[in-house]
């Protein structure tokens, strides 16, 4: 509790001296309730921008959370369906952006704090079992340039895992030694991409995705080599119509050999009518080649199609109704959606939606939003989610949204 | 005609995409276009393997996951396939 308010106050402050900066800030109060347990809690977004010149900006963001833990539980009661894996974190973001015509580089330092009291057990492949995260450090650098019809993309991310180590011991978990609270394991992330501009609706491009697992095993290196062709094409101010094939060589041993050549083929296709419906049409298939059988196999299929009927009401403009389908039969996301956002009176609004999937589960959620301006409003929402043949759960949320 | 015969062709292709064998171990990616990154598959992940990438997106490393389908249900976007 000494941590959350040391948070709180940190942010107060931030948020003080920040003043005459961009601030966007998001405050919700949640309560989760299934099988007869209920746990207040609440998430606190908060993001300040600030140019420093024309082509420099700074960027910081934080994401506090915070649930109460019940710990009496039913017996069948599965915490792997609430939202989270941990009841207490941190996420914080420092990032700096700089940006020409012709250049882009961002640095960003991000870093991830979980209390773990407040935090489950989790598998990482690369470790073991039984391990509970107490910080992740990432550090990020990204640079793009554009030279005439060539552009070139360079990401690098290095990343490290702060986390306790727990023995099993007749089915008791327990730290074996002080070393075990405060072991690290590494890895580091690289890709590249050098692109070529055929002419302004064609692209050809290359690209490498290498990951060093920087542990003593070095067992999940992978690397990733491939390239395609894209294209995009504005056919009109109501329509356009954009492809991209991919193929890539994957090399790792914790990847099945099934999986070595890959190719991915992403189309899309979207349309806007005067009347004021639009929607688009997406299919992405992922397929692979497997040298030893030599056979073809799907690897995921995923078909998007999705229409919205926006409609005048009020000054804002933001009455609509949203319809669509997903059909993913390889790794159970087939479902469909229905969002209905529409002006009450006197800039309060409410939104209903509705997910109905096959495999997996189905939701409804209701939220009122009472806005001050367009960029300052208040919200309270209610999300209702029943996992089949698992559990039901319930979030109540209270909210604010204000960018000044 | 044009657009009847390219029609024609995508209908083709997803037949012969979908009538092949599904791989024995599936592989779940993330749509970047429909990602909101809000970290919601990050906090449910039971296997420390999914990350913020260089677009700001969720990214899943291949080599760590295993493939258990909790994102899936969460992602409020509906992003992973």
């Amino acid at each position: 509790m000494k941590k959350l308010l040391i948070l709180l106050s940190l942010l107060l402050m931030v948020n003080l001296i920040s003043a005459g900066i961009t601030n966007w800030s998001d405050l919700a109060f949640q309560n989760f309730s299934s099988k007869n347990n209920s746990n207040f809690g609440f998430n606190w977004k908060h993001e300040i921008e600030t140019d420093l010149n024309s082509n420099l900006i700074l960027n910081f963001k934080n994401e506090l959370f915070y649930s109460q833990k019940n710990d009496e539980f039913p017996a069948d009661y599965s915490h792997n369906n609430e939202m989270k894996n941990s009841y207490f974190t941190n996420y914080s973001t420092l990032k700096m952006l700089y940006s020409t015509d012709l250049q882009y580089l961002k640095l960003q330092y991000s870093n991830r704090w979980f209390n773990a009291d407040d935090t489950r057990f989790l598998i990482n492949p690369g470790i073991g079992d039984h391990i509970k995260k107490n910080m992740i450090h990432n550090f990020d650098l990204q640079y793009k340039a554009n030279m005439n019809k060539f552009s070139f993309s360079y990401f690098g991310k290095y990343r490290n895992l702060n986390y306790e180590q727990l023995d099993l011991e007749n089915e008791i978990l327990r730290t074996a030694s002080q070393d075990d609270q405060n072991k690290n394991e590494y890895d580091l992330y690289n890709s590249a991409d050098i692109s070529y501009n055929v002419n302004q609706n064609l692209k050809l491009f290359t690209e490498l995705y290498y990951k060093n697992d920087l542990n003593a095993a070095g067992l999940y290196d992978q690397i990733n080599l491939g390239g395609g062709v894209e294209y995009d094409n504005i056919i009109n101010l109501f329509s356009s119509i954009s492809a991209r094939v991919r193929y890539y060589n994957n090399i790792s041993d914790k990847i099945n050999n099934e999986q070595d050549h890959n190719v991915v083929t992403q189309l899309r296709y979207t349309r806007r009518f005067q009347s004021g419906i639009s929607g688009f049409v997406s299919y992405v298939n992922r397929s692979c080649y497997d040298n030893e059988t030599a056979q073809v196999y799907r690897v995921s299929n995923m078909l998007k199609v999705q229409a919205k009927y926006s409609y005048a009401m009020d000054h804002l403009n933001s009455s609509y109704l949203l319809l669509g389908f997903k059909f993913n039969p390889e790794n159970d996301g087939t479902l469909g959606f229905i969002e209905h956002n529409q002006y009450i009176f006197k800039d309060i609004y409410s939104t209903a939606d509705i997910k109905y999937s096959l495999d997996l589960f189905t939701s409804y959620s209701l939220k009122c939003e009472y806005f001050i301006n367009s960029l300052q409003s208040f919200w309270v929402k209610n999300e209702y989610t029943h996992f089949y043949d698992i559990q039901k759960q319930n979030l109540i949320f209270f909210g604010s949204t204000l960018i000044f | 005609m044009k657009k009847f015969g390219l029609v024609s062709v995508i209908i083709i292709l997803l037949i012969l995409f979908i009538s092949c064998d599904k791989v024995s171990d599936p592989e779940y990616h993330i749509d970047k276009s429909a990602c909101s990154s809000c970290g919601a598959c990050i906090g449910i992940c039971p296997q420390d393997a999914i990350e913020i990438g260089k677009d700001g997106k969720a990214v899943i490393d291949q080599t760590k996951c295993n493939r258990c389908g909790k994102c899936i249900a969460v992602c409020p976007e509906n992003a992973i396939y």
